[in-house]
């Protein structure tokens, strides 16, 4: 689990000025590629840590999120109010200060509205009770949402790969051994279906990546079952040699790739019918944003079952000399 | 993983090329994946699922070309496949026959087998490349040749209506490549016979050299009609490119009849294979495509080879010829002449051949030169058929052989034999006469007076001889000679009736004795001389050179020899006597 802490330097001035020039370049930004989930723009279910330089250690501190607009006067009279850390979102990690330096950890999970501005405001009070407030406005967007195969690549039936493919052998009457390979695309989609492409924002510069855990099991559907001979993505190759397989660890991806492709090779087994499940477990962004489909369960989005149709197995041609 | 696996595959490869190269080993040759053209092979696959649908095709790499073969439903798509199920096994065999195929092309047998929904196929290919056919059989040239009985002695009555068997053999020689291992080979046999004047008494067959297996002739089904069938087993060699067979064919036939036997050779087939059976019928293009050895009829797959049999002369027994008996022929005398004669096969087209005629061998073998010192051969007479000769023997008495071959156009030759014994020459001679007085020796007269004096010669035969024969006479006298008063010949005679004396003079003439009976061995010669005896006279009676004959111009033996050339008197044909004078005594006459 990684955190990417975010230094704040806010003032007011940036309040009304930056925060609205920032939404407006990064709303245009948006057309071409948007990059989201950093703490201006947060994902619902995301995990952020604000921190902001205290004007004093000894000083005492508190965090709220209002409504964009919320300005120290409405917040005052009252006219502004705060929405409940337990209802619209939850604090991760409690406010503390270190070495003057005060900070929470902001679980965007509740019922903030995804779209709507809010802002993040952090007041400072001295000794002598004279406040200082300051303002961090962000836009919740769209969940993480990973899916699995989103572009319905993989038919439910079909058959091996050594379909019409014609093998020839040295001449024994051997059965060949057939493998087919299937292609499993994990995608991070636009959960709004808007943008064409969809990168998270990385939390630091070193924390660039998303994850997700997978498992795949394969079933002989009135016979033996088939073997998971290998399992290859991204500069992974696994000897596997069973028919279950479930990922020890999760795989990591870069920010960049949305579209990660697991491939899965099985043994043919003549004459069977496999049924194949995979499923992905773990998703996470960089922000530990959860997956969508795991915060509001929806099935066939994050696992599919399929089926690899039996195929005759005759032996090779063999000339009997 | 893949890639792996087919490096592995290459490496695996490229080690066994090395190991036959090393080993010298002889590729194998005809193999399903390089068969040659017009043979059949069969290829197998072991069905996933027996009652699974499925389609065997063949296509031609780089080409269009493809030849559906077998689908399940439809069964098999062309007469040159042949499809079958056994268990689980999926056989096809194919016959690259020359019509379809050629060789250097490369081909594959595809074969799919559908699931039971028909969803998914699975696919199977052998690649093939046609290779040239190097399997062929060969027969010999055709051949003429003459009966085996051609240049040896038979009498006509043994062979004039008996048969003789004549053994006919072709060689049938494969020709294969050293890696091409035969499990066995064989052929057919049509034999046509023409004209049918002969009949197959056997068939026989056995492989050259006998070391390399066994050959079986199968003869159904229909016993010694000319059709047969030969299968040679393995080679104990297998590496061998050739190896043959000679068939041996028996017939029955005169000897004076000639047939044409041709050997139909059918059917070429060589069987290969240790799984499973490979057929390979006969390259007719071979030895080369210009110049096929014997083929006559391709679709047939016919190769085939000629054997005339020449016949021989029908030549019959040499006879004796006119004047002759059986054993006057048989047993002519030295300086004889005898006639014989010999009724040819063909005179009119044989006599000239070279090789035929006549020639004289002794009893052990040994040619007798044909020259004067030993014997003169002369033809006489004039016949289409016969030939006739007479034969003036000169050479020394004993056990010979006369023969006469008869050589026909076609090289066959007939010979025939008549053995004789040649005897002794022909020898009559003047037996001895005593010398003596006159017949007026003792007899009283009263006065000198002429009286006669009989003298009875023996010409005798020193021999045994059967035919009439004859002599000549001729009677001298010693000086003063014959004359009147003196000694004078009043008259010849001879006594008994078997022999006649023709008078040239009255000293000479010829006797002529008839000797039918063989008994007449000797003849009496009567002189009468009369005279009154004046003087001695030395008679001599000669039998001259030239005139003792007997019925075949024979020469006497003594012809040459006289007394005073030292012959011995009694031994030869000159007798010598003295009639002595007889004393001149006067009239006895009363003197008063």
């Amino acid at each position: 689990m990684m955190k990417i802490e975010n230094m704040i330097k806010i003032t007011s001035l940036l309040k009304g000025i930056t925060f609205f020039l920032g939404m407006f370049f990064l709303s245009i930004a948006a057309q071409a590629q948007t990059q989201i989930g950093g703490a201006s723009l947060p994902l619902k279910y995301s995990i952020h840590r604000y921190t902001v330089t205290m004007g004093s250690a000894l000083n005492s501190f508190t965090w709220a999120i209002y409504d964009d607009g919320a300005t120290r006067e409405t917040i005052d009279n009252g006219t502004s109010v705060a929405y409940s850390n337990t209802t619209a979102y939850r604090i991760d990690e409690a406010p503390s200060q270190t070495a003057g330096v005060a900070s929470i950890s902001i679980d965007f999970t509740g019922s903030l509205s995804i779209g709507v501005a809010y802002t993040l405001v952090y007041m400072e009070k001295s000794s002598d009770d004279c406040y200082t407030y300051e303002f961090f406005p962000f836009v919740i967007q769209d969940p993480l949402d990973v899916d699995l195969d989103p572009n319905g690549l993989i038919s439910d039936h079909s058959c091996p790969d050594s379909n019409l493919v014609y093998l020839e052998g040295s001449g024994a009457l051997d059965i060949p051994a057939t493998y087919t390979s299937v292609d499993y695309q994990v995608v991070i989609t636009d959960p709004d279906g808007v943008s064409d492409v969809y990168t998270p924002q990385p939390e630091t510069a070193t924390n660039i990546h998303w994850s997700f855990n997978f498992q795949v099991t394969v079933t002989g559907v009135s016979g033996t079952s088939a073997q998971i001979t290998e399992i290859n993505h991204g500069a992974t190759n696994l000897i596997v040699n069973n028919s279950v397989y479930i990922s020890p660890s999760p795989v990591v991806v870069s920010n960049l790739v949305t579209n990660y492709t697991v491939r899965v090779t099985y043994r043919d087994v003549p004459g069977i019918q496999q049924q194949i499940e995979f499923r992905l477990t773990q998703i996470e962004g960089s922000y530990q944003e959860d997956d969508v489909d795991v915060m509001i369960p929806m099935a066939g989005e994050n696992e599919m079952v399929h089926y690899i149709d039996r195929m005759p197995g005759p032996s090779y041609i063999a000339a009997l000399d | 993983m893949q890639r792996l696996r087919n490096m592995a595959k290459s490496i695996l490869l490229l080690g066994v090329l090395l190991l036959l190269i090393g080993g010298n080993i002889a590729f194998s040759q005809n193999t399903g994946a390089g068969p040659y053209i017009d043979s059949w092979h069969t290829y197998r696959v072991v069905m996933g699922n027996a009652s699974n649908y499925y389609e065997w095709d063949l296509t031609q790499v780089s080409t269009t070309d493809t030849t559906h073969l077998v689908t399940k439903t439809g069964g098999e798509l062309q007469t040159w496949v042949d499809n079958s199920i056994t268990s689980s096994n999926n056989d096809i065999s194919v016959f690259f026959g020359n019509a379809n195929f050629s060789a250097g092309e490369q081909w594959e047998l595809l074969y799919r087998e559908y699931s039971s929904g028909g969803t998914c196929i699975a696919a199977r290919k052998f690649t093939i490349s046609l290779t040239e056919n190097n399997f062929y059989l060969t027969l010999a040239v055709n051949d003429t040749l003459c009966k085996t009985q051609s240049g040896q002695l038979f009498s006509w009555e043994n062979v004039d209506d008996e048969v003789f068997t004549a053994t006919l053999v072709y060689r049938v020689t494969l020709h294969k490549e050293a890696g091409h291992t035969l499990s066995s080979w064989s052929f057919g046999a049509d034999i046509d016979l023409n004209p049918a004047n002969h009949n197959y008494v056997n068939y026989s067959v056995s492989v050259v050299p006998v070391t390399e297996g066994t050959a079986v002739l199968t003869d159904t089904p229909t016993t010694l009609d000319g059709e047969f069938s030969v299968a040679v087993s393995a080679l104990t060699t297998p590496t061998l490119t050739e190896v043959a067979v000679d068939v041996r064919v028996d017939l029955s036939g005169r000897l004076q009849d000639g047939i044409a036997a041709t050997l139909n050779l059918l059917n070429g087939i060589a069987v290969s294979g240790s799984v499973g059976t490979v057929i390979t019928y006969d390259n007719l293009s071979r030895p080369t495509a210009a110049a096929p050895d014997n083929v006559s009829d391709a679709a047939l797959r016919d190769r085939l080879q000629v054997i005339v049999l020449d016949p021989i002369p029908a030549t019959q027994n040499i006879l004796p010829g006119a004047g002759e008996t059986a054993t006057s022929a048989s047993n002519p005398l030295q300086y004889s002449t005898h006639r014989y004669v010999v009724t040819m096969g063909d005179k009119a087209n044989n006599y000239t051949n070279t090789g035929t005629g006549w020639y004289i061998e002794e009893a052990d073998g040994d040619p007798v030169a044909n020259n004067a010192a030993n014997y003169v051969l002369d033809h006489y007479g004039s016949s289409p058929t016969n030939d006739t000769i007479s034969i003036r023997y000169n050479m020394a008495p004993g056990e010979y052989v006369i023969y006469f071959a008869e050589v026909g156009d076609n090289g066959c030759s007939t010979i025939r034999s008549f053995p004789i014994s040649l005897g002794d020459p022909f020898d009559a001679d003047i037996l001895t006469v005593a010398d003596q007085c006159s017949g007026a020796n003792g007899v009283i007269f009263q006065n000198l007076q002429d009286s006669t004096t009989t003298i009875e010669y023996t010409v005798a035969l020193d021999m045994t001889y059967t035919m009439d024969w004859e002599f000549g006479i001729d009677v001298t006298s010693s000086t003063p000679g014959f004359s009147n008063p003196d000694l004078d010949v009043s008259s010849i005679s001879i006594l008994g009736t078997y022999a006649v004396y023709t008078s040239a003079t009255t000293t000479s003439g010829t006797v002529a004795v008839t000797n039918s009976t063989g008994t007449v061995n000797s003849v009496t010669v009567r002189v009468v001389y009369h005279g009154l005896y004046e003087n001695a006279h030395t008679i001599t009676l000669t039998l001259p050179d030239g005139t003792i004959h007997g019925s075949f111009g024979e020469t006497d033996r003594d012809d040459g020899t006289t007394l005073d050339g030292g012959g011995t008197e009694g031994d030869i044909n000159q007798a010598r006597h003295i009639i002595h004078a007889m004393p001149q005594a006067g009239t006895l006459a009363g003197i008063d």
